[in-house]
Protein backbone atom coordinates (compact mmCIF):
# COMPACT_ATOMS: atom_id res chain seq x y z
CA UNK A 1 0.00 0.00 0.00
CA UNK A 2 2.92 2.39 1.11
CA UNK A 3 4.87 1.30 -2.07
CA UNK A 4 1.54 2.18 -4.28
CA UNK A 5 1.28 5.76 -2.29
CA UNK A 6 4.58 6.41 -3.62
CA UNK A 7 3.67 5.58 -7.34
CA UNK A 8 0.97 7.95 -7.33
CA UNK A 9 2.85 11.32 -8.47
CA UNK A 10 4.60 9.41 -11.20
CA UNK A 11 1.27 7.77 -12.09
CA UNK A 12 -0.49 11.00 -12.23
CA UNK A 13 1.87 12.16 -14.84
CA UNK A 14 1.84 9.36 -16.86
CA UNK A 15 -1.83 9.84 -17.07
CA UNK A 16 -2.05 13.50 -17.24
CA UNK A 17 -2.36 13.61 -20.83
CA UNK A 18 -5.95 11.25 -20.95
CA UNK A 19 -7.09 13.07 -17.59
CA UNK A 20 -7.00 16.55 -19.30
CA UNK A 21 -7.57 15.70 -23.10
CA UNK A 22 -11.09 16.17 -23.87
CA UNK A 23 -10.72 13.83 -26.65
CA UNK A 24 -9.83 10.78 -23.81
CA UNK A 25 -12.49 11.80 -22.06
CA UNK A 26 -15.17 12.31 -24.75
CA UNK A 27 -15.07 9.15 -26.98
CA UNK A 28 -15.99 10.07 -30.63
CA UNK A 29 -17.51 7.99 -33.16
CA UNK A 30 -14.41 8.60 -35.56
CA UNK A 31 -11.51 8.65 -32.47
CA UNK A 32 -9.38 5.65 -33.05
CA UNK A 33 -10.12 2.86 -30.19
CA UNK A 34 -8.08 3.80 -26.94
CA UNK A 35 -7.03 1.02 -24.91
CA UNK A 36 -9.06 0.43 -21.46
CA UNK A 37 -7.85 3.47 -19.32
CA UNK A 38 -7.95 0.34 -16.15
CA UNK A 39 -5.71 -1.77 -18.07
CA UNK A 40 -3.18 0.97 -19.33
CA UNK A 41 -2.77 2.11 -15.80
CA UNK A 42 -1.92 -1.99 -14.63
CA UNK A 43 0.62 -1.76 -17.56
CA UNK A 44 2.21 0.94 -16.14
CA UNK A 45 2.45 -0.22 -12.89
CA UNK A 46 3.81 -3.09 -13.75
CA UNK A 47 6.41 -1.63 -15.81
CA UNK A 48 7.36 0.83 -12.53
CA UNK A 49 7.23 -2.76 -10.36
CA UNK A 50 9.89 -4.33 -12.77
CA UNK A 51 12.22 -1.39 -12.69
CA UNK A 52 12.23 -1.08 -9.16
CA UNK A 53 13.00 -4.94 -8.43
CA UNK A 54 15.84 -4.91 -10.71
CA UNK A 55 17.33 -1.81 -9.29
CA UNK A 56 16.68 -3.61 -5.61
CA UNK A 57 17.64 -6.84 -6.74
CA UNK A 58 21.04 -5.26 -8.57
CA UNK A 59 22.10 -3.49 -4.60
CA UNK A 60 21.59 -6.49 -3.08
CA UNK A 61 23.58 -8.48 -5.40
CA UNK A 62 26.06 -5.95 -5.94
CA UNK A 63 26.35 -5.66 -2.01
CA UNK A 64 26.63 -9.38 -1.33
CA UNK A 65 29.68 -9.35 -4.58
CA UNK A 66 31.18 -6.34 -2.55
CA UNK A 67 31.12 -8.59 0.75
CA UNK A 68 32.77 -11.68 -0.96
CA UNK A 69 35.33 -9.55 -2.75
CA UNK A 70 36.77 -7.84 0.33
CA UNK A 71 36.23 -10.98 2.47
CA UNK A 72 38.96 -12.73 -0.94
CA UNK A 73 41.39 -9.32 -0.11
CA UNK A 74 41.31 -9.87 3.41
CA UNK A 75 41.76 -13.56 3.19
CA UNK A 76 44.80 -12.59 0.39
CA UNK A 77 46.52 -10.30 3.31
CA UNK A 78 46.36 -12.45 6.13
CA UNK A 79 47.85 -15.41 3.46
CA UNK A 80 50.97 -13.18 2.81
CA UNK A 81 51.30 -12.17 6.09
CA UNK A 82 51.91 -15.74 7.33
CA UNK A 83 53.76 -16.55 4.11
CA UNK A 84 56.14 -13.93 5.59
CA UNK A 85 56.74 -15.59 8.49
CA UNK A 86 57.34 -19.20 7.18
CA UNK A 87 59.96 -17.60 4.38
CA UNK A 88 59.29 -20.60 2.44
CA UNK A 89 58.83 -20.43 -1.71
CA UNK A 90 56.12 -22.39 -1.15
CA UNK A 91 54.16 -20.48 1.21
CA UNK A 92 54.91 -17.43 -0.47
CA UNK A 93 53.80 -18.95 -4.10
CA UNK A 94 50.48 -19.39 -1.97
CA UNK A 95 50.38 -15.52 -1.02
CA UNK A 96 50.32 -14.81 -4.85
CA UNK A 97 47.83 -17.02 -5.69
CA UNK A 98 45.81 -15.11 -2.92
CA UNK A 99 46.67 -12.01 -4.24
CA UNK A 100 46.13 -12.75 -7.92
CA UNK A 101 41.98 -13.75 -6.85
CA UNK A 102 41.94 -10.87 -4.65
CA UNK A 103 43.19 -8.52 -8.06
CA UNK A 104 40.59 -10.59 -10.08
CA UNK A 105 37.68 -9.92 -7.45
CA UNK A 106 38.60 -6.15 -7.72
CA UNK A 107 38.32 -6.17 -11.59
CA UNK A 108 35.20 -8.12 -11.27
CA UNK A 109 33.82 -5.66 -8.71
CA UNK A 110 34.20 -2.44 -11.22
CA UNK A 111 30.97 -2.30 -11.59
CA UNK A 112 30.15 -1.85 -7.65
CA UNK A 113 30.95 1.17 -6.04
CA UNK A 114 32.76 -0.93 -3.10
CA UNK A 115 34.45 1.41 -0.65
CA UNK A 116 38.35 0.61 -1.14
CA UNK A 117 39.43 1.69 2.15
CA UNK A 118 37.12 0.06 4.68
CA UNK A 119 38.52 -2.61 6.64
CA UNK A 120 38.83 -6.40 5.86
CA UNK A 121 35.33 -8.06 4.57
CA UNK A 122 33.34 -5.13 6.10
CA UNK A 123 33.89 -3.08 3.19
CA UNK A 124 30.49 -3.20 0.69
CA UNK A 125 28.58 -0.33 -1.04
CA UNK A 126 29.12 2.44 1.32
CA UNK A 127 26.86 0.46 3.93
CA UNK A 128 28.67 1.61 7.77
CA UNK A 129 30.47 -1.19 8.97
CA UNK A 130 29.21 -2.35 12.55
CA UNK A 131 29.23 -5.81 14.32
CA UNK A 132 31.06 -8.48 12.95
CA UNK A 133 30.40 -8.42 9.64
CA UNK B 1 24.50 -6.37 11.93
CA UNK B 2 25.41 -5.40 8.33
CA UNK B 3 25.04 -8.62 7.26
CA UNK B 4 21.32 -8.71 8.58
CA UNK B 5 20.84 -5.41 6.46
CA UNK B 6 22.01 -7.48 3.36
CA UNK B 7 19.14 -10.31 4.34
CA UNK B 8 16.90 -7.60 4.76
CA UNK B 9 17.98 -6.13 1.39
CA UNK B 10 17.46 -9.59 -0.51
CA UNK B 11 14.80 -10.02 0.80
CA UNK B 12 12.89 -6.89 -0.05
CA UNK B 13 14.38 -7.72 -3.72
CA UNK B 14 12.73 -10.74 -3.33
CA UNK B 15 9.38 -9.89 -2.23
CA UNK B 16 8.69 -6.83 -4.51
CA UNK B 17 9.75 -9.50 -7.37
CA UNK B 18 6.75 -11.23 -6.17
CA UNK B 19 4.31 -8.72 -6.08
CA UNK B 20 3.69 -9.32 -9.76
CA UNK B 21 3.02 -12.93 -8.79
CA UNK B 22 1.40 -12.39 -5.61
CA UNK B 23 1.34 -16.38 -4.95
CA UNK B 24 4.69 -16.69 -5.16
CA UNK B 25 7.75 -15.79 -2.24
CA UNK B 26 5.90 -12.53 -0.41
CA UNK B 27 7.90 -12.10 2.76
CA UNK B 28 5.51 -13.26 6.00
CA UNK B 29 5.19 -11.22 8.55
CA UNK B 30 6.50 -13.83 10.75
CA UNK B 31 9.91 -13.80 8.19
CA UNK B 32 10.05 -10.07 8.40
CA UNK B 33 9.92 -10.24 12.39
CA UNK B 34 12.29 -13.30 12.72
CA UNK B 35 14.55 -11.02 10.82
CA UNK B 36 14.01 -7.77 12.89
CA UNK B 37 14.48 -9.36 15.57
CA UNK B 38 17.63 -11.02 14.61
CA UNK B 39 18.97 -7.13 13.69
CA UNK B 40 17.72 -5.78 16.77
CA UNK B 41 19.79 -8.95 18.90
CA UNK B 42 23.21 -8.40 16.88
CA UNK B 43 22.45 -4.47 17.63
CA UNK B 44 22.17 -5.03 21.11
CA UNK B 45 25.55 -7.26 20.86
CA UNK B 46 27.48 -4.67 19.27
CA UNK B 47 26.29 -1.96 22.25
CA UNK B 48 27.81 -4.38 24.74
CA UNK B 49 31.11 -5.15 22.96
CA UNK B 50 31.50 -1.48 22.43
CA UNK B 51 31.29 -1.36 26.43
CA UNK B 52 33.53 -4.17 26.88
CA UNK B 53 30.89 -6.05 27.62
CA UNK B 54 32.33 -9.70 25.70
CA UNK B 55 30.12 -12.11 27.72
CA UNK B 56 26.74 -9.99 27.20
CA UNK B 57 27.76 -9.59 23.74
CA UNK B 58 28.02 -12.86 23.19
CA UNK B 59 24.83 -13.99 24.64
CA UNK B 60 22.97 -11.75 22.79
CA UNK B 61 24.36 -13.07 19.49
CA UNK B 62 23.76 -16.49 21.02
CA UNK B 63 20.09 -15.37 21.49
CA UNK B 64 19.99 -15.22 17.29
CA UNK B 65 20.29 -18.89 17.06
CA UNK B 66 16.98 -19.18 19.53
CA UNK B 67 14.87 -16.63 16.63
CA UNK B 68 12.36 -18.84 14.85
CA UNK B 69 12.45 -19.17 11.13
CA UNK B 70 10.36 -21.71 8.78
CA UNK B 71 13.07 -24.09 8.02
CA UNK B 72 12.45 -23.39 4.42
CA UNK B 73 13.06 -19.54 4.45
CA UNK B 74 16.65 -19.73 2.82
CA UNK B 75 17.12 -16.40 4.89
CA UNK B 76 17.36 -18.32 7.75
CA UNK B 77 20.89 -20.12 6.74
CA UNK B 78 22.59 -16.77 6.51
CA UNK B 79 21.11 -15.04 9.93
CA UNK B 80 22.59 -18.05 11.84
CA UNK B 81 25.77 -18.41 10.09
CA UNK B 82 26.26 -14.65 11.05
CA UNK B 83 25.32 -15.34 14.22
CA UNK B 84 27.88 -18.49 14.74
CA UNK B 85 30.62 -15.87 13.06
CA UNK B 86 30.23 -13.23 15.50
CA UNK B 87 29.90 -15.47 18.24
CA UNK B 88 33.71 -17.23 17.18
CA UNK B 89 35.04 -13.60 16.98
CA UNK B 90 33.79 -12.83 19.90
CA UNK B 91 35.44 -15.48 21.38
CA UNK B 92 38.40 -14.98 19.73
CA UNK B 93 38.83 -11.41 21.11
CA UNK B 94 38.57 -12.17 24.37
CA UNK B 95 41.36 -15.50 23.91
CA UNK B 96 39.01 -18.59 23.69
CA UNK B 97 40.36 -20.27 20.08
CA UNK B 98 39.15 -23.25 20.95
CA UNK B 99 35.53 -21.86 21.61
CA UNK B 100 36.24 -19.49 18.72
CA UNK B 101 36.57 -22.87 16.68
CA UNK B 102 33.74 -24.76 18.43
CA UNK B 103 31.11 -21.84 16.69
CA UNK B 104 32.87 -21.45 13.72
CA UNK B 105 32.34 -25.47 12.97
CA UNK B 106 28.65 -25.28 13.82
CA UNK B 107 27.99 -22.84 11.38
CA UNK B 108 29.55 -24.70 8.98
CA UNK B 109 28.29 -27.61 10.06
CA UNK B 110 24.88 -25.90 9.43
CA UNK B 111 26.12 -24.98 5.99
CA UNK B 112 24.25 -25.96 3.06
CA UNK B 113 25.57 -23.63 0.09
CA UNK B 114 28.39 -21.87 -0.65
CA UNK B 115 27.95 -18.02 0.60
CA UNK B 116 29.63 -14.70 1.87
CA UNK B 117 28.82 -15.86 5.18
CA UNK B 118 30.20 -19.97 5.13
CA UNK B 119 33.47 -18.44 3.53
CA UNK B 120 33.55 -16.09 6.47
CA UNK B 121 33.49 -18.84 9.31
CA UNK B 122 36.54 -20.02 7.13
CA UNK B 123 38.32 -16.94 7.44
CA UNK B 124 37.57 -16.92 11.70
CA UNK B 125 39.02 -21.05 11.56
CA UNK B 126 42.05 -19.31 10.09
CA UNK B 127 42.08 -16.88 12.44
CA UNK B 128 42.37 -19.72 15.30
CA UNK B 129 45.03 -21.04 13.40
CA UNK B 130 46.71 -18.15 13.45
CA UNK B 131 46.41 -17.43 16.96
CA UNK B 132 47.45 -21.08 18.17
CA UNK B 133 50.42 -20.75 15.89
CA UNK B 134 51.61 -17.58 17.16
CA UNK B 135 50.78 -19.21 20.91
CA UNK B 136 53.31 -22.02 20.26
CA UNK B 137 56.14 -19.69 18.68
CA UNK B 138 56.02 -18.01 21.92
CA UNK B 139 56.57 -21.11 23.70
CA UNK B 140 59.33 -22.03 21.52
CA UNK B 141 57.55 -24.74 19.62
CA UNK B 142 58.83 -23.54 16.11
CA UNK B 143 57.21 -26.94 14.51
CA UNK B 144 53.69 -27.19 15.94
CA UNK B 145 53.74 -23.63 15.11
CA UNK B 146 54.30 -23.76 11.71
CA UNK B 147 51.86 -26.54 10.89
CA UNK B 148 49.02 -24.29 12.57
CA UNK B 149 49.99 -21.91 10.25
CA UNK B 150 49.92 -23.86 7.45
CA UNK B 151 46.42 -24.81 8.46
CA UNK B 152 45.57 -21.50 8.61
CA UNK B 153 46.54 -20.97 5.00
CA UNK B 154 44.44 -23.61 4.19
CA UNK B 155 41.27 -22.72 5.71
CA UNK B 156 41.70 -19.20 4.04
CA UNK B 157 42.36 -20.45 1.06
CA UNK B 158 38.95 -22.35 1.41
CA UNK B 159 37.38 -19.05 2.03
CA UNK B 160 38.84 -18.01 -1.09
CA UNK B 161 37.54 -20.50 -3.21
CA UNK B 162 33.92 -19.90 -1.92
CA UNK B 163 34.03 -16.66 -2.58
CA UNK B 164 35.24 -17.22 -6.09
CA UNK B 165 31.82 -19.04 -6.01
CA UNK B 166 29.93 -16.31 -4.82
CA UNK B 167 31.70 -13.74 -7.21
CA UNK B 168 31.23 -16.06 -10.43
CA UNK B 169 34.94 -16.38 -10.69
CA UNK B 170 35.56 -19.81 -12.20
CA UNK B 171 37.33 -22.22 -9.86
CA UNK B 172 38.82 -23.73 -12.33
CA UNK B 173 40.97 -20.09 -13.03
CA UNK B 174 42.33 -20.03 -9.76
CA UNK B 175 45.57 -17.93 -10.70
Amino acid sequence: MTRFVRWIPLLALLLLPQLTSCGAAMPSPRSEPRQDPQRELDEQEARLRQAQQALEEAGAACEQRCRAGGSICDAARRICDIAGELGDDRSHARCETAQASCTQANERLSACACEPDAPDAGRACNVPRSGWL
Amino acid sequence: MRALVFVALSLLASGCASQAQPSEGVPSQALLSAIGTAQALQHESDEHEARGEIPLAIESARRVLDVPFAPSAPEREDVRLDAYGRIAELELGRDDPSAAETQANLGLAESTRDSYFRARLHVVLGRVHQSRAAHLRETGDDTAARTESEAAIDELERSIAINRVVLGLATGETP
